[in-house]
């Protein structure tokens, strides 16, 4: 049980991969899909109500893991808000030759700028590289969940999911 | 000040009526209606009373 | 003395789903809180809740709180605050005492209890220092009073209260220097801990506080490694520099009502300890009195609401207002989504717990018809 989820709190890449909404190093880096980390059996499904194109299916039982046609996904980001457990975001290995682009949840205040350099964390909040942040967006539709997109050098293109918290002195 | 003026979700704090309220005779601002305890929290004040017996501090739990 | 049809002890989301449904149905309902405002502990829980559609889900606890409080507006429930229920008479007769300052005997044809629950505190070396608190009271100041009790928090437990208020705390402006947990494994959603993780909060499981440092504050930890059988392990203390001591170590019902009462009790230790014996109506094993919520067992708002929901029902149905056809129908509804709720990793131990509780009641139930005959 060393380095994963109920030890460590985040979940490692073996357990991701082994999820059924993970997806495969294939499909990963096919250009832009959303990418749920839920990996635990847990009474919730506004991720599938949230998708328009029926690309997300939890199914009858709202405890059964998330799973995502990546045929049907269409990366548009409308899930991301809508998670309660602010687990799901959208990669682009595909944005530039060396950049890869991340769009992710984010509540914390104040919040970053388009055009701010952000430091990008691993899942244990770990630096990894600078980041650029590309755009923001809090829509009133989100309730308070901003959706940030940064463009991130692709050699991290898995471990790096969030940025470092801005702290103001 | 320990008050938290923004906030992601809550947003920004919307004022209300400052009040001057008296500590030990010490002026504290307060806002009007808040719990004393967060006045006296806001104001860095931590300790309500010390026990009878061993003289120790004690604050909100 | 004042009559009422139906008194509602607790305005949360248990009590106030109570008595929306049992007002809609036509019931004259008096809804009771000991505090200033209604809604429990909703307008704290700043975080979108989990379930489906039909549990609010995606929607911030506070925000399910301001609704819940305009239904019972429209319906014009009427709503006693400042109003602490001390005892219940024979003849199903609260004692209220109103505004701290006077006395008020009210008479209900039925009564719901939904009283909820209080923190556990966990005893070391320290623990009565400023700075040390429930984890509850923490998030109480962030999220109610807007006043930040500390800026460098360690929080002990890492069910999901630790891990939200944790979250919370980061939001708020603190740091969170670590979360501990006694248990081998962590205890909250994975999505909850992840989401602290990202933000760099470290976890430690198989850990707890030894004590706490401080003259007229706390000023340091000292933290220590348990074995399996959660002994401290000599030999692995470290000192942690913290101001704030969160602790975040279970909840136990507010059953004080229940007992005074005369209900029938079991101790169930996955629901929070000893809980009235209760049927799938909610009701207790005293006639007329109902119970809904964390009294019923510690759950979430989301339980709360639906068992709200179950017991105003079947009060109303009790009263004359439902009929029990139709109180069948939407008692087995309710019980669809609750059994939805308490499934998967985390909810099935309580949904085996809440069988239990009802299995002791219909054995309740026909000792006493056996008794009769």
């Amino acid at each position: 049980m060393k380095g994963s989820l109920k030890t460590t709190g985040a979940p490692s890449l073996e357990e991701l991969h082994n999820s059924p909404a993970y997806p495969t190093n294939e499909q990963l880096r096919k250009g832009p899909i959303a990418i749920i980390e839920c990996i635990e059996e847990i009474p919730c499904n506004p991720c599938e109500a949230a998708c328009s194109r029926g690309a997300i299916t939890v199914g009858e039982n709202i405890t059964s893991l998330p799973k995502i046609d990546f045929e049907k996904c269409i990366a548009c980001g409308a899930c991301i808000a809508a998670c309660p457990g602010l687990a799901i975001y959208i990669k682009d290995y595909t944005y530039s030759d060396t950049m890869a682009l991340l769009s992710f949840p984010y509540e914390y205040y104040p919040l970053p700028q388009a055009g701010d350099t952000v430091q990008a964390v691993d899942r244990h909040g770990k630096y990894i590289c600078d980041g650029k942040v590309i755009r923001v967006q809090n829509p009133k539709s989100n309730d308070h969940t901003a959706v940030i997109t940064i463009e991130y050098p692709n050699e991290y293109f898995e471990e790096v999911v969030s940025i470092k918290r801005i702290v103001i002195s | 000040m320990n008050r938290i003026p923004n906030h992601p979700i809550l947003g920004e704090e919307k004022p209300g009526k400052e009040v001057q309220i008296f500590v030990d005779g010490r002026p504290i601002m307060a806002s009007e209606g808040e719990m004393i305890a967060a006045a006296l929290i806001a104001n860095g004040i931590w300790i309500n009373r010390y026990t009878a017996h061993k003289n120790k501090p004690r604050g909100i739990y | 003395m004042i009559e009422t049809e139906l008194a509602i002890v607790g305005a949360g989301p248990a009590g106030l789903s109570a008595a929306i449904e049992a007002r809609r149905a036509g019931a004259e309902v008096l809804l009771i809180d000991e505090n200033s405002r209604p809604g429990g502990q909703l307008f704290k829980q700043i975080h979108k809740f989990f379930g489906s559609r039909s549990h609010k889900a995606g929607t911030r606890g506070m925000n399910i709180g301001t609704e819940l409080l305009r239904e019972s507006k429209e319906l014009g429930i009427q709503t006693w605050l400042n109003g602490e229920v001390c005892g219940i008479e024979e003849g199903h007769k609260l004692w209220v005492v109103r505004d701290r300052s006077r006395s008020e005997i009210v008479k209900a044809k039925k009564i719901i209890l939904s009283t909820g629950a209080t923190e556990n505190a966990v005893p070391f070396p320290g623990w009565e220092l400023p700075g040390v608190m429930g984890a509850g009271a923490a998030q109480t100041m962030i999220n109610v009073n807007r006043v930040l009790p500390g800026k460098k928090v360690i929080m002990l437990g890492s069910g999901n209260v630790g891990v939200i208020v944790a979250y919370q705390l980061l939001q708020a402006g603190a740091e969170v220097v670590a979360i501990l947990e006694a248990a081998p494994k962590l205890g909250g959603y994975g999505v909850h801990t992840a989401k602290v993780s990202r933000a760099g909060v470290p976890f430690y499981v198989s850990h707890t506080i030894k004590q706490a440092f401080g003259t007229d504050h706390v000023e340091a930890v000292e933290i220590v490694k348990l074995d399996d059988s959660f002994k401290k392990v000599p030999g692995t203390e470290r000192t942690l520099e913290v101001d704030t001591v969160c602790l975040a170590t279970g909840l136990t019902p507010l059953t004080e009502l229940a007992w005074l009462a005369g209900c029938k009790f079991c101790y169930v230790p996955v629901l929070g300890g000893h809980l009235p014996i209760h049927d799938d109506k909610m009701h207790s094993t005293q006639p007329d009195i109902f119970i809904a919520g964390d009294i019923s067992g510690i759950e979430e708002a989301s339980t709360a609401m639906e068992e709200g929901k179950l017991a105003g029902i079947n009060a109303a149905c009790e009263l004359g207002y439902i009929a029990p056809e139709e109180a069948e129908v939407r008692s087995r509804e309710i019980w669809d989504s609750l059994n939805s709720l308490r499934s998967g990793y985390f909810g099935q131990k309580r949904r085996d717990s809440k069988v239990s509780i009802l299995q002791k009641s219909e054995e309740l139930i026909s000792y006493f018809k056996a008794m009769i005959i």
